[in-house]
């Protein structure tokens, strides 16, 4: 029995953490800078692996909270590729579409800095439920060790990740529907023939039907190529034996050693962030963009609004639940029309067929690439294929 | 039919296994099954993932959403 671990699980804390992802992690940090005592809880013996992620992230994503140089940053991307299901590509080229991280590093130096902050984090402990009392919860039960701790705290932060049982133990439905999960698998291949600065996504029903496949290059000839499929579709044909088939197509000579499976929450906002002194954040959450997948960049946002709510609510007088109340109305505010438009979208583009898909890339294609915004590509739109976009503007008009 | 029995709602001519089982040697403990499993009797401890047959509904959705096919459903 480790004596530390015994004596931090015996103390009482301001705001315990369960799980040391992004959002955990930015919870924790800022939390403890706005002074409260703070309890990060993570079940992995260390943070930021096994890596279940594609490690793509926009430069706006993660400013402000990581430097942009470090050994975290794997890899920096300046073009992108999509693939129509008749393999006609579509290019764009910018300074910096973006960065591909190393989240084996990455979350550990979130963990860092929540610690330089002040956050306790203890890894290898399970959380296994709330200690309730009235509807209020008073701490969590953690095993660590082979051993039941009762851990108490004052607000709880529920940042463990598509699973999302925190919410559930407490009565918030955070149980991801089949049609809005997407089950994800990817490789870290090698002996591939990619180039370094250029992602590649391919779409279509025989790829990844209802998803798409991605190949995130981390070095010239090392890539995460993964993809996932709406759970609507995995039922007759596993993610693996789509990215298998992929590989054989595409890649016939790559290698890889490691494997990793993940579900990725693509719902709707939830209609509960808070109930009582519970918070959620990321996957938890469903801080995840419905469309894209991408939920480093939310997961960090929202565990700093979180941490930051906590923190200020146990400093500010008055109801402590109406306090917490502020991280989901300011959360709404800042992202969540957004995420609903994002949902419709994903909505509509998971509705086309194969035959829709091409004839929008066949349409893109035609539009000078210098000359690429969104207003544009929708007047083209308009212009060039009307039809397609009655469909659009009939999604947008039915919610 | 219970509220939380989504396969039979959802495709009421399928059938459901008798049993349901994990294959520890496959699965890579990613959690896609607990989040879709409606009455939340999945659960990932000790990197252990289990399944609390008392209130499984054998309604197959983990089954259907494994990405590795690590969980196997059989009829007697």
């Amino acid at each position: 029995m480790n004596v530390r671990t015994d004596s931090i699980f015996k103390q009482n804390y301001d705001v315990i953490i369960v799980g040391g992802g992004p959002a955990g992690s930015t919870a924790a940090q800022f939390s403890a800078k706005s002074g409260a005592k703070v309890l990060l809880l993570e079940r992995d013996p260390v943070l930021g692996s096994p890596v279940r992620c594609g490690e793509g992230v926009s430069e706006r994503g993660i400013k402000g909270y990581i430097s942009l140089k470090g050994p975290w940053i794997a890899n920096k991307l300046n073009s992108l590729e999509l693939f129509s299901p008749d393999n006609s590509k579509i290019e764009l080229t910018a300074n910096l579409i973006g960065y591909i991280l190393d989240r084996s590093i990455f979350d550990k130096v979130l963990g860092e800095k929540a610690e330089i902050a002040g956050a306790s984090i203890v890894t290898k402990a399970d959380v296994k439920g709330l200690l309730k009392n009235n509807g209020h919860l008073d701490g969590v039960l953690v095993q660590y060790e082979e051993k039941e701790y009762e851990v108490r705290g004052k607000i709880i932060i529920g940042a463990d990740g598509v699973e999302s049982r925190v919410g559930r133990w407490h009565g918030i439905k955070t149980m991801t529907k089949m049609n809005n999960m997407e089950s994800g698998i990817q490789i870290n291949a090698t002996n591939i023939n990619i180039k370094r600065d250029v992602c590649q996504f391919y779409f279509g029903h025989e790829v990844a039907p209802g998803g798409y496949l991605w190949v995130f290059p981390k070095s010239d000839n090392q890539a995460n190529i993964g993809l996932a499929v709406s759970g609507n579709y995995s039922r007759q044909k596993p993610a693996k034996d789509y990215l298998m088939d992929f590989m054989n197509k595409r890649f016939p000579h790559a290698e890889w050693s490691t494997m990793v499976a993940g579900g990725i929450p693509c719902n709707p906002p939830l209609k509960q962030l808070t109930k009582s002194n519970l918070l959620l954040a990321g996957d938890a959450g469903h801080q995840v963009n419905p469309l894209t997948g991408a939920g480093i960049a939310n997961a960090i946002q929202a565990g700093r609004l979180a941490g930051e709510t906590a923190g200020n609510a146990l400093k500010s007088g008055g109801s402590l639940e109406q306090n917490l109340k502020i991280y989901e109305k300011k959360w709404r505010r800042s992202r969540g029309r957004f995420h609903k438009s994002a949902t419709r979208l994903k909505n509509a583009v998971h509705g086309f067929d194969d035959d829709k898909l091409n004839e929008l890339s066949r349409m893109l294609i035609k539009i000078p690439k210098n000359d690429w915004s969104m207003l544009r590509i929708f007047l083209f739109a308009v212009r060039k294929n009307p039809e397609l976009i009655i469909d659009c503007i009939k999604l947008f008009k039915k919610f | 039919m219970s509220k939380l029995d989504v396969a039979s709602r959802i495709e009421p001519k399928r059938k459901k296994p008798d049993n349901i089982e994990i294959l520890p040697e496959i699965c890579d403990l990613c959690g896609a099954c607990v989040a879709v499993c409606p009455p939340n009797v999945m659960s990932l401890i000790q990197n252990d993932l289990s399944i609390d047959f008392n209130g499984c509904t054998y309604c197959s959705l983990c089954i259907d959403i494994c990405p590795l096919r690590a969980i196997k459903g059989s009829f007697n």
